[in-house]
């Protein structure tokens, strides 16, 4: 299972125009074994301000455990870290 | 295009509570939504001091009220849900909403921590109507910052204001004046704007009930009754009102604190002690905005709800803790009788001027430098090492804390909203 709206290991690339972009994350099943998941594509990328709180939203899609996921990764900017915010497919 | 203004009101629904509400969805992921549920944001409902701050439309639609004790809350709905506020999350909100609307708008003004004016006068190229405009920036805020707002659209302040208290939430209206009889006159005057309950009660004891009638009143004898203000609210219900907008924030009007205790409170030390907590944190307020307050006022609850108020002027406008405290001791000791039990205190500072250069007098009781310094120094002492580092003597053996009322930073940084009767806070 992977944890909902926990902060996970990411490696990012960040271009040269400040846009910043998912690479790659781990994170820690409940057994703690450590899973890598490589994004396969980022279906959209915004930025957000809930409740006046900046971060950068990115709707992903990526093979999980052998199953295609889509899922919302958070980068907040204030606290520089990586959110797994929810799965969507 | 005449030439008429075109200025709306922007008003966050349920500020305290959506802010809360939205940050628990975005950001702690949760699934709930606050807004969707009988909730109100309170104080900590285990001591004594919980009062309603914010309340959702479901709570408000079983009768809970902002800045009523939360146990009463309860009372009308037995599953109410408290949650705490989040002082330092509302200001990062409202900085939000506030950037967002310089962004559409040339000018903001900027009324209260979840209130703000804009001036959509000359937009119609860009934006479309001013009502298509009002559209764009409601859902523009509701879908970037995640809460919802009303806007009122009208060709002035007040109206602007009215328009957007109609109906809520998530909501644009428009007040312009053609629509004044229609809209605004069959309402009950306490609907009005700056109308509370004794100018109420006041207005009806004339035989005055609808904004209407406030309108069609004879200023005259409305100016006899409520004074000048009986001449502003006339106004107000005509229609006329201020266009131009400050974009500067407005310095408070006054500052003012309040505790309500846990317990009764039966001896005048410690009334006196309360007193000066409640005056330690007016005053540090006040110094911070290089302000001095020439009016000293003490209001006082008992334990049956009754309230009495009183103030009283300084010779000159100070900002020493001391001798506002001295002031007040001085009310208070004419306003109690000695034995009611109290269970909130509460001191304001008003006819607030910037900090002049002290008139000498010809009979000093004290040396007023040195007390300037003393307090500079506390509170340098204080804003360096934390407002617990410094405190005075006699609250070594007093369970009244050193300081009392809001200090938090947040709060200090935060846009306060200006003073008016009523102390208590109210957000939505
Ligand atoms: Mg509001």
């Amino acid at each position: 299972m992977m944890p909902l709206n926990k902060p996970v290991q990411m490696l990012s690339l960040h271009n040269v125009d400040g846009g910043l972009q998912p690479l790659r994350f781990r994170y820690e099943d409940e057994r703690h074994n450590l899973h890598t998941v490589s994004i396969q594509e980022i279906l959209s990328a915004k930025e957000i301000h809930y409740a006046g709180i900046q971060g950068l939203q990115y709707l992903c899609r990526a093979m999980v455990l052998d199953q295609e996921k889509v899922f919302e990764l958070r980068y907040l900017i204030k606290s520089h870290r990586w959110i797994l915010f929810r799965i969507i497919l | 295009m005449n030439s008429q203004k075109i200025i709306a009101h922007v008003d966050v629904n349920s500020a305290f509570l959506s802010w809360t509400a939205v940050y628990r969805l975005q950001i702690l992921g949760e699934t709930l939504d606050l807004r969707t549920i009988p909730a109100v944001i309170g104080g900590d409902s285990k001591t004594r001091h919980g009062i309603v701050l914010a309340k959702s439309e479901p709570a408000k639609a079983m009768g809970v009220q902002t800045g009523e004790p939360l146990y009463q809350a309860r009372k009308k709905c037995p599953y109410l849900q408290v949650f705490p506020p989040d002082y330092s999350l509302y200001v990062q909100a409202s900085q939000k909403l506030i950037v967002l609307l310089k962004e559409v708008a040339p000018v903001v003004e900027q009324y209260s921590i979840d209130e703000a004016w804009i001036d959509l006068s000359g937009t119609q190229r860009l934006y479309g109507p001013p009502l298509q405009a009002a559209y764009q920036i409601k859902n523009r805020i509701r879908d970037e910052l995640g809460f919802t707002v009303n806007i009122g659209l009208s060709n002035n302040k007040i109206l602007a204001k009215i328009a957007g208290d109609f109906a809520k939430p998530d909501l644009v209206h428009t007040l312009f004046p053609p629509e004044i009889p229609s809209k605004l006159w069959p309402l009950p005057v306490k609907k009005m704007f700056q109308v509370g309950a004794a100018s109420e009660q006041k207005l009806h004891a004339m035989g005055i009930f609808t904004i209407g009638q406030l309108a069609h009143a004879n200023p005259e004898r409305l100016r006899q009754a409520l004074h000048k203000h009986g001449e502003v609210l006339w106004r107000f219900a005509n229609g006329y009102g201020e266009d131009t907008l400050t974009e500067q924030t407005p310095l408070n009007k006054g500052y003012s604190n309040s505790l309500t205790t846990a317990k009764d409170i039966t001896n005048r030390q410690d009334a006196h002690h309360l007193l000066l907590s409640l005056c330690e944190t007016a005053a540090m307020r006040m110094r911070q905005d290089e302000q001095s307050g020439s009016c000293v006022g003490v209001f006082l609850r008992s334990n049956d709800f009754r309230h009495f108020a009183q103030q009283h002027q300084l010779e000159q406008p100070s900002d020493s803790t001391i001798e506002i405290y001295r002031q007040a001791c001085w009310i208070f000791d004419r306003l109690w009788d000695g034995a009611t039990p109290l269970r909130q205190l509460g001191v304001s500072i008003t006819k607030v001027t910037t900090t002049p250069i002290r008139q000498m007098r010809l009979f000093i009781q004290d040396d007023y430098d040195r007390l300037a310094k003393g307090d500079t120094a506390i509170d340098q002492i204080r804003r360096k090492f934390g407002e617990n580092a410094l405190f005075r003597a006699c609250f070594l053996q007093s369970t009244t804390p050193p300081l009392s009322g809001g200090l938090s930073k947040e709060r200090r940084t935060g846009v306060t909203k200006p003073v008016e009767q009523d102390p208590s806070l109210s957000w939505d």
